[in-house]
């Protein structure tokens, strides 16, 4: 039996071209995206042993806090430096400064601005060959104030040379140096594209932290100690002076920390890949059933055949597994290799160092996926083809299935519909989970209905062809609908992606609307000042001040965000003025809204919550200042979109408890009479010596988020691609199988006078029809998906919900054109089928 | 042949057709001259590997001869594209096949106008309502083939042969998969196209009771015709038949 079955494989090799694709480009994806991965974990691995190579321990602050979903750590006091030189096991001892630094290239624009771009880094510079990974290449280390070096990286792609002066940008202000030395990081010219700008520790502690502060310290034992013994040294002399809340890690420890720490931030950024991945298997496997389908269809007589003559209905059952085994490990081999190529390009792209990383887990787990996904696609085809009666041999016998499909047609239409009703209670009543249950039923019901919806649909969406294309327009239309299971199976597999697409688009739409609104409704400032993207440098406060005392402008509300504990849990707080409610389109409900030094306003939901009143004390414990007690003096509400969060300070309450003394952005309010237009000369010029201020009107600022937003729907949009290009292969496989078993009615069709072109016409027709069925439900589906999601988080924020119908009338044209292309090959080869073979195909 | 003034419906001069070469070359069609007159049943008999099906094939535009011309009236078919050939069947020549004759998602009416509905038109009113009443149809029109029986779908086949006007029918065995009385229908149907509607019908079978119904009867034998007879009966056809085995 084996040898019949893959005998019967090589002569129809050609009907499972697309199969074999499906599951290549699946496993490609999977196996790309895994090796990426891989590759860039060792890559990070080996980089962060490189830069502890030659450090034993190091010594650093255990008080840590979530800050706006980043963990930051509290700073050590320089006392603690001497303390751990006078350890005897000890050899050299230095204090570690880090922080953010923009180094400004010659047209006076800071580097690395861009959103998704490498880290740019500050810090202070150690002569100490084992604690410094990074070594001089040209000049010298700074020994004074003035002087700075930096990254060969940035050296090569500015220009700089030794001896220029250069600028450099950090929270404390712009600053200008002269250049004393390039330095590179071993091998490479900087560790994963950051920029390094390196001064003297009095500059850096000035700069990046506070005077008589170090971020760590960093230790190299005398010969012959071990890592765990210096360590343990330390720590006893630390206790025995009464330093607490330090700890002590081994530079073992600290290397490991650093690399499962950024595994873990990597993993994230995989998983959102890998999700897609899977959705391309997903609709591979649709393709595949499909695939399995028709061809056991076809051979139904060579089935009845060896059932006649005595092969059992599980040898039958098995052979077709084997196919379908044979199929699912060439294609996963084959698509392995190409996932290489893909990774292999993708890190050219992010120019990852290190070569490829291909381990056996990735190759089996993705081998194993494309696999697994065919067989257990192959299996319902396969019971099927056991069924096949002997008698079939002999005379053509129709397998009458009429009763279960109204069974399952019965099952979907009701779990749909129990889904839809779920979508719409959830979103009604504000249940996200319930929306998400809801979706999950609806496209189980659409999965299972689909044989008995495609016809009716696919009827209504052929019938302008029909009408407009005559009688080709009319073959198409009634061939589409057809084998309806058939239809069905092809259309959900573009109905996943199309499904996908909508969803994010309509979601996409409706956020950047909602904003919009808020923006136009609540939000009374006139202009926005950005600090220009996440360096981590803001602007400095003298700015606000600044723009306070312009006659054009009202008022300049800075606005600050970190993060305090309340009983342990970390809570993101808003520091500002108290013109700050005015622009936000706020009320304080209670209380004063002063925000004088003391004094916390607090958010009327969480009030309530926790029983908080005018004049109450609430104790906010602060990372590098430690707890605070603060008196309650206002209660605030407003519109759930503009608010600010649960507590408020004021600027100068927030400069006693962090040393940054920045604000992230500024909002502006113009005087009466001053129209905007003559406003933005006066703000750039008073903004330009501030080189990361960006002066946004507020429909500036609504398109910049719009612009964020739209990275992340490309992004989307971009892997989902794959699952609708193998979506369209499996229409491709659908119509040319299909014309494979019309062989007879196409030569009839020709011989009464059908043109050429009229049967590559209705074909296409057909392809087209089949494409928009997917499409149209696709749509319906992410519409629906879209609505359950925006409309249950109305609450938080979502106000509106928008459908972009340009975007999906475009969508539902590509998918038309795309069907087109689909059915261009097998349309093709059936308008060059010999007439008379056709007719008298036996 | 009859020195008549009667025209001819298609011809063929000299036609020769060869399958494969060198030593495997099979000769279907060894050179034939032959007239089918216009307003005539014809039958074409032989025996297997006779020549009969290659030569209607070709005098159909189906096939294309290894070295002769075929005419359909005056037009030469070695001298058309294959998309005048694909227009010529569409629009002058009719068709009945063994079987499979039928498109399975149109309806009995939509096939009968399917040559006319390719060419973007349709059949002229009148003449499609003759030939449905002629056929027995009219209460079948909307049926599809699978709702209709074997007889039933080949009286639709023959609908549609003469629907379009052809200037000649050609019909490939048309009753051999039908009983003996459903296929004297078929036949009573296409004699009466000939009688009553001045059609050209040119059948090949190899049954002598479907030879009959014919006006006149061709035998073939390795690509020749070897023997002609007017006013068939089923006997005189079985004996010329027997003849030709010797």
């Amino acid at each position: 039996m084996r040898r019949i079955a893959l005998r019967g494989l090589l002569a129809h090799k050609g009907r499972l071209v697309a199969t074999f694709l499906a599951v290549a480009l699946g496993v490609a994806f999977i196996g790309g995206v895994l090796t990426l991965t891989d590759t860039m974990n060792r890559s990070f691995d080996d980089l962060f042993a490189d830069v502890y190579r030659g450090t034993d321990a190091v010594v650093r602050s255990d008080r840590t806090m979530t800050q706006y979903d980043e963990k930051a750590r509290a700073k050590l006091e320089a006392s603690t430096l001497e303390q751990v030189r006078s350890v005897p096991s000890v050899e050299v001892a230095e204090g570690g400064v880090e922080g953010s630094a923009r180094i400004i290239d010659r047209d006076g624009e800071p580097i690395g601005s861009s959103m998704f771009g490498p880290p740019t880094l500050g810090g202070n510079w150690s002569d100490d060959p084992d604690l410094n990974p990074f070594q001089v290449r040209e000049g010298r280390g700074p020994r004074s104030a003035g002087e700075i070096v930096i990254d060969a990286a940035t050296a090569k792609s500015t220009g700089f040379e030794v001896g220029d002066r250069v600028k450099v940008q950090t929270n404390a202000g712009v600053g200008e140096y002269e250049l004393v030395g390039i330095a590179g990081f071993g091998k490479v010219d900087s560790p994963a594209g950051a920029s390094y700008a390196f001064f003297t520790t009095a500059e850096a502690q000035k700069l990046l932290s506070e005077p008589d502060r170090f971020d760590s310290v960093s230790v190299v034992a005398r010969d012959g100690v071990s890592q765990a013994q210096v360590a343990s040294d330390i720590r006893r002399a630390l206790r025995a002076d009464h330093v607490d809340d330090v700890e002590v890690l081994t530079g073992q420890q600290v290397t490991e920390e650093s690399q499962s720490d950024l595994r873990g931030e990597l993993s994230f950024v995989t998983n959102f890949f890998l999700v897609f991945a899977v959705v391309a298997v997903v609709v591979g496997s649709f393709v595949i059933y499909n695939s399995f389908s028709i061809i056991v269809a076809q051979r139904t007589r060579e089935m009845a055949l060896l059932r006649a003559i005595g092969a059992s209905r599980r040898q039958v059952r098995r052979a077709v597994v084997v196919e379908a085994v044979a199929v699912g490990l060439v294609g996963s081999a084959i698509g392995f290799v190409l996932g290489l190529g893909i990774a292999t390009g993708l890190k050219g792209l992010l120019d990852v160092d290190a070569g490829l990383a291909v381990l056996p887990t990735a190759v089996a787990t993705a081998v194993g996926c494309g696999l697994v996904v065919t067989v257990l696609s192959a299996l319902v085809p396969a019971r099927r083809a056991s069924k096949v009666p002997p008698v079939a041999a002999m005379r053509h016998v129709a397998v009458d299935r009429s009763g279960r499909s109204r069974v399952r047609f019965a099952t979907g239409l009701a779990v749909g519909g129990l889904g839809v009703a779920s979508v719409v209670a959830g979103a009604t009543g504000g249940e996200l989970q319930r929306v998400g249950l809801g979706l999950i039923g609806t496209l189980v019901g659409l999965l299972l209905a689909g044989p008995g919806v495609a016809r009716p649909v696919s009827n209504a969406l052929g019938w302008p062809v029909a009408r407009l294309r005559g009688i080709t327009g009319q073959l198409a239309r009634a061939n589409a609908g057809r084998n309806p299971r058939r239809s069905a199976s092809t259309a959900q597999a573009l109905m996943i992606g199309m499904g996908i697409v909508a969803f994010f688009m309509v979601v996409n739409t409706s956020i950047r609307a909602s904003i919009d609104k808020t923006l136009d409704e609540d939000f009374a400032g006139d202009f926005i000042i950005d600090s220009g993207g996440l360096s981590g440098i803001g602007l400095p406060h003298e700015l606000a001040v600044k723009l306070g005392e312009l006659p054009e402008v009202a008022s300049a509300t800075p606005m600050r965000y970190d993060a305090a504990e309340l009983k342990g849990r970390s809570q993101n707080l808003t520091a500002t003025t108290s013109t700050a409610f005015g622009v936000f389109g706020l009320d304080v409900v209670q209380g004063s809204d002063a925000l004088d030094l003391g004094e916390v306003v607090v958010l009327k939901e969480t009030a309530t919550k926790r029983h908080l009143q005018v004049g109450d004390t609430v104790t906010l414990d602060f990372l590098d200042s430690g707890p605070t007690r603060l008196r309650v003096a206002g209660i605030y509400d407003g519109p759930e979109a503009s608010q600010l969060g649960s507590f408020i300070l004021g600027i100068d309450e927030l400069a006693r408890h962090v040393e940054n003394d920045s604000d992230y952005q500024i909002m502006i309010t113009l005087a009466d009479g001053t129209a905007p237009a003559e406003a933005k000369p006066v703000l750039d010029a008073v903004t330009k010596p501030y080189l990361s201020a960006d002066v946004q009107t507020v429909d500036d600022y609504s398109k910049s988020i719009g612009d964020q937003l739209d990275v992340i729907l490309n992004l989307v949009l971009g892997l989902t691609v794959l699952a609708i290009v193998i979506a369209m292969l499996g229409i491709t496989n659908t119509v040319a199988l299909s014309v494979l078993e019309r062989t007879r009615e196409l030569g009839l069709l020709r011989a009464v006078g059908m043109s050429r072109s009229q049967v590559r016409a209705a074909i296409r027709w057909e392809s087209v029809i089949i494409a928009l069925l997917g499409t149209s439900l696709g749509l319906a589906f992410g519409v629906l998906g879209g609505w359950g999601l925006v409309a249950s988080l109305k609450d938080d924020g979502f106000e509106v919900f928008r459908v972009p119908f340009g975007t999906l009338t475009g969508m539902t044209a590509l998918a038309a054109g795309l069907g087109t292309l689909a059915a261009l090959l097998p349309a093709w080869r059936a308008s060059r089928l010999n007439v008379l073979d056709a007719i008298e195909e036996a | 042949m009859h020195a008549t003034t009667t025209t001819i419906a298609a011809r063929a001069v000299a036609a020769r057709k060869v399958y494969g070469h060198g030593s495997t070359a099979v000769t279907a069609l060894d050179g034939i001259d032959v007239e089918l007159p216009a307003g005539r049943f014809t039958a074409v008999m032989g025996p297997s590997g006779s020549g009969k099906s290659t030569l209607m094939h070709c005098l159909a535009g189906l096939d294309d001869l290894t070295s002769g011309q075929v005419f359909v009236g005056e037009v030469d078919l070695s001298r058309l594209s294959e998309r005048e050939l694909t227009r010529l069947r569409r629009d002058r020549i009719g068709f009945v096949f063994q079987a499979y004759n039928l498109v399975p998602t149109l309806t009995a009416l939509e096939n009968i106008t399917l040559p006319a509905a390719l060419a973007g038109g349709s059949p002229d009113r009148g003449w499609l309502d003759a030939v449905i009443t002629a056929t027995g149809l009219s209460d079948r029109v909307k049926h599809r083939p699978a709702e209709l029986s074997g007889g039933q779908q080949q009286r639709v086949a023959v609908a549609r042969a003469l629907a379009n006007r052809p200037e000649i029918i050609f019909a490939d065995e048309p009753t051999g998969n039908l009983d003996s009385r459903t296929g004297a229908e078929i036949l009573g149907f296409m004699r009466q196209a000939v009688r009553e509607m001045g059609q050209t019908v040119v059948m090949v079978t190899h049954d002598p009771v479907a030879a009959s119904y014919a006006d006149a009867v061709l035998f073939l034998a390795d690509g020749q015709i070897v023997d002609l007879l007017f006013e068939p009966t089923p006997e005189l056809v079985l004996d010329r038949m027997k003849k030709l085995g010797d």
